[in-house]
């Protein structure tokens, strides 16, 4: 082979290896741009999703809710209502373990239920959410709380 | 040695599988290149949004939303899919929903001008059918864009409106930074809507801020009998609940109905009476 002939190798092999730098530099940069600019259309803002999940266990007559005074109710907080309400074992999709308190005029806690979990909940919660409701039990109404942990939150 | 004939057999399957490869990889690019991709995961993620909404909802309820990029929707178990005939890989515009009871889901909607999700007794229902009423507030409202209405039935109580207007506001969220036509709900000209807040209070309130839809929407009646601005200051003497701003709202006509009720019994006892004024307004 020629001094001609390996120069001329030389150089298409220098060629393309700049052209494949390029090509890729350009590539990702296209990506980059692309995504960031029109992948914001499609994205969920933090915390809604959760919010209204969260909602069917405090609102949703297929959870706790009692039909007729639209309250909690004691004796629906089941894992089998739990698992029927919120019918999924995916861990792609969000995750909770509930518990229920009824407390005292004094903020004492008199009487619990802890904990009910979802199927797909596998103990790791990364938030922990408090709500302040009323607790149907025996016909009565009490002060309570519904304690809710949150697993695969970014999910 | 090869025979000739094998040659050329090998090299067409080579040629055929190219161009399928390049066809693929163009229609991926395309898909990309115009977001086209990113529109169909919006849309996908919104129903399910929608569906576990409407899962929340403890009434019968309706999403409706237009479908102005004419795409075709799926759901089959939790799973939403947005697609169209041309998609080479089918699935990557999709979003896991969370389903409430049994119901076996497997509904599609091929090219629909609109995409009704209903929760009817517990079940979620997909329908490009929208009803005439809500044909006109779409209509009135010269929709040239995706846009969503949400109107809980008042079936059971009045929480399903909570639950709406949560919902609005949450798609408010959504949509507010998108250039993609949707509306805060002021900009709506008619929208009613009911909703309690955090600490147990109730309240429901038309806006009125074009009278002419109001009266095309068959809000007219509502406003001016059943609920008048009489009846309601008497409900709100009665409850001596009236704050400043409100007040000033229903004296400018933002708002033509706005009640507050401080207590869970009450809430529902007036509630129920809001209700059977507004049967004719779904009708």
């Amino acid at each position: 082979m020629s001094i001609n002939k390996r120069a001329e190798v030389g150089s298409k092999i220098i060629f393309y290896m700049v052209f494949a730098f390029i090509a890729t530099v350009t590539a990702g940069l296209l990506v980059y741009i692309i995504t960031s600019e029109i992948a914001g259309i499609s994205k969920i803002p933090p915390g809604l999703e959760e919010y209204l999940l969260v909602k069917r266990f405090t609102y949703s007559k297929d959870c706790f809710v009692d039909e007729s005074t639209g309250i909690i109710s004691w004796d629906k907080f089941t894992d089998i209502t739990l698992r029927d309400c919120y019918n999924t074992d995916s861990n792609s999709v969000k995750a909770f373990r509930l518990s229920l308190s009824i407390i005292d005029s004094n903020g004492k806690i008199t009487e619990e239920i802890d904990s009910i979990t979802t199927e797909n909940y596998d103990g790791f919660f990364t938030k922990k959410i408090e709500k302040d409701i009323e607790i149907l039990k025996d016909s009565k109404t009490y002060a309570g709380k519904l304690t809710i942990y949150v697993e695969n939150e970014n999910k | 040695m090869k025979k000739r004939g094998q040659l050329t057999f090998w090299m067409m399957i080579s040629v055929v599988g190219a161009i399928l490869v390049a066809y693929v990889l163009a229609n991926i690019a395309v898909e990309w290149g115009t977001g086209s991709i990113f529109v169909k995961s919006r849309l996908a993620r919104q129903v399910a949004l929608e569906i576990n909404s409407l899962y929340a909802v403890p009434g019968n309820s309706y999403i409706i939303n237009e479908n102005p990029y004419n795409f075709s929707i799926s759901l089959k178990d939790n799973e939403v899919r947005v697609f169209q005939d041309n998609d080479m890989i089918v699935g990557t515009a999709s979003y896991l929903f969370i389903k409430s009871g049994n119901q076996k889901i497997n509904l599609n909607l091929r090219y629909p001008e609109y995409i009704v999700i209903s929760k009817i007794n517990g079940k979620i229902l997909l329908s490009d059918k929208v009803d005439d009423f809500f044909k006109d507030i779409i209509k009135a409202q010269n929709f040239k864009d995706s846009k969503i209405l949400i109107f809980a039935n008042p079936q059971l109580d009045i929480n399903a409106y909570e639950l709406a207007e949560l919902i609005v506001r949450g798609y408010n969220k959504i949509f507010q930074e998108i250039d993609y036509g949707y509306k805060p709900m002021d900009s709506y000209d008619a929208v009613l809507s009911m909703h309690s807040t955090a600490d147990d209070f109730a309240s429901i309130y038309v806006n009125k801020k074009s009278p002419k839809y109001a009266e095309s929407l068959g809000l007219a009646k509502i406003i001016e009998k059943e609920l008048s601005k009489s009846s309601i200051q008497t409900e709100l003497n009665q409850i001596e609940q009236l704050d400043g701003n409100l007040k000033e709202a229903l004296d400018n006509d933002k708002l033509a109905v706005y009640i507050k009720i401080p207590s869970s019994s009450k809430r529902i006892e007036i509630g129920k009476s809001i209700y059977s004024a507004l049967e004719g307004y779904s009708k």
